[in-house]
């Protein structure tokens, strides 16, 4: 009889960077990662877990290993709905929520933006807005006028150093 | 004032301003044509501190101004709440937020508030509900959107888990709030820019879940966003399905303002995408 046997992919220490989850741990939103206990609340409590193919937890724990290049390229990262409620529901104050936002930042960083935020952010960029003001049906509704374009905006982003590279640039490589 | 109202609900701040004139609440305009998108979600998802400086921004034009900041959106409400503590809690960060707002200077002396809890805790509910003059035993299904209450330790509006702000203020206009399982479950609008399908299975669960496990006659939502949702996919997802989809969707402004017996122009239901005349059908006369 032959039994199946389920194998994973061996971790080498080519696939380590150790510099990696303390990159994370440095940073105002990142600093709950080395309590994790991989207990996996935040994944039991996950609205899209029936819809990820590495859950939470998992994310977390690779981030632990020091598996930068499996975390910055899993779409988990991208598609948490930042509902927060892993946040909450944390024993041990890790936050993955707020890890999911490290770890989007540092795909951004090495050019890894889906089109759809890149998108939003070039509207901003451009009028100050992420979406386009109706006022034609303000006016219908009797409401005040709201300027479509603030050019302060662009400058503000400027000078707090908005990674232009990855998120405004058509070819982002 | 965010971008999602005046680009797709603008009904919502019209709903709001009706209600908020009736019952006394005053605000100011004057900083109107200031503000800015607060980032939410897709900036702070991928450069944090350019979306820190749009927090730091929109405060301090306020604190400038001597006020508070009331919002209707969920997203600008946790946008600004998170930036507002992180500002408030980190020295090192306002000062690198303020160099890139200056010559604006935020100090970290204001308070963000969600309209709906400027209702429930500032107006209350017996205030509320001397302006009352219709109301109606309709069945309702509240959907409070994710951000207006967690992270809970941050924002401060209400019981994460089982949160009552809403269904107290429907309750107001006669309506009895329904209870079902998907309720505290996020609509999937944050995940539309990066997985539409993804997205559009998120709302669909809680659709049908309403359908089929409650009697409401409606869903209240009080989030720009979650209204979008709640509304835009009903077809689409009917189609997919293969079944019908279909259940009005108001802002919760929009009822009180019916059961309030106020101006019906004012309340824009001629912007709802989902048939809402079953529920007016009940307040005329």
């Amino acid at each position: 009889m032959k039994i199946d046997v389920e194998y994973h992919e061996l971790i080498t220490n080519k696939d380590i960077d150790r510099r990696f989850p303390a990159a994370v741990a440095a940073t105002a939103e990142g600093r709950g990662l080395y309590q994790c206990v991989a207990c996996g609340k935040c994944s039991a409590g996950c609205p899209i877990s029936d819809a990820l193919e590495v859950l939470p937890h998992q994310i977390i724990r690779k981030a632990i290993l020091g598996l930068k290049t499996q975390v910055l390229s899993c779409p988990t990262i991208w598609v948490c709905a930042t509902c927060f409620r892993c946040n909450d529901r944390c024993p041990e104050q890790v936050n993955p929520a707020s890890i999911m936002f490290v770890l989007k930042n540092m795909a951004t960083d090495e050019g890894i933006v889906p089109e759809g935020i890149q998108t939003l952010v070039r509207s901003l960029y451009a009028n100050g807005w992420a979406s386009t003001i109706i006022n034609y049906e303000r006016e219908e509704l009797n409401l005040p006028e709201v300027p479509e374009a603030n050019d302060t905006i662009r400058t503000i982003l400027d000078r707090a150093g908005l990674k232009k590279k990855s998120l405004l640039e058509e070819d982002k490589g | 004032m965010g971008c999602t109202i005046p680009s797709r609900t603008n009904h919502y701040e019209s709903s709001f301003r009706a209600v908020a004139r009736a019952v006394g609440l005053e605000f100011s305009d004057s900083l109107l044509d200031k503000w800015s998108c607060c980032g939410t979600t897709f900036m702070k998802d991928t450069d944090f501190h350019p979306w820190l400086a749009l927090s730091a921004y929109n405060l301090a034009l306020s604190e400038g101004e001597g006020r508070d900041i009331i919002t209707l959106c969920n997203g600008c409400f946790n946008s600004l709440k998170e930036g507002n503590h992180i500002l408030q809690t980190n020295p090192e960060l306002l000062e690198r937020a303020n160099a890139s707002i200056s010559p604006l200077k935020y100090h970290g002396g204001v308070r963000v508030e969600h309209a709906m809890s400027v209702l429930y805790k500032e107006i209350g509910l017996p205030r509320l509900k001397l302006y009352i003059k219709k109301p109606r035993p309709l069945k309702v299904a509240v959907h409070y959107g994710c951000h207006f209450l967690r992270p809970a330790k941050i924002m401060q509006t209400d019981n994460p888990d089982d949160p009552t702000t809403l269904e107290e203020l429907a309750g107001v206009t006669g309506a009895t709030s329904v209870r079902w399982k998907t309720q505290q479950d996020c609509c999937g609008a944050p995940v539309l820019a990066t997985n539409e399908d993804l997205a559009i299975h998120m709302i669909s669960k809680k659709l049908v879940d309403i359908m089929d496990n409650t009697d409401a006659q409606c869903v209240l939502t009080s989030c720009p966003f979650c209204q979008i949702q709640f509304e835009l996919h009903q077809t689409r997802i009917g189609k997919m399905l293969n079944r019908k989809i279909e259940i009005p969707v108001l802002f919760q402004t929009q009822l009180l303002g019916l059961a309030m017996d106020l101006e019906m122009e004012e309340l824009g239901f001629d912007f709802n995408l989902t048939p809402v005349d079953s529920i007016l059908e009940h307040f005329k006369e």
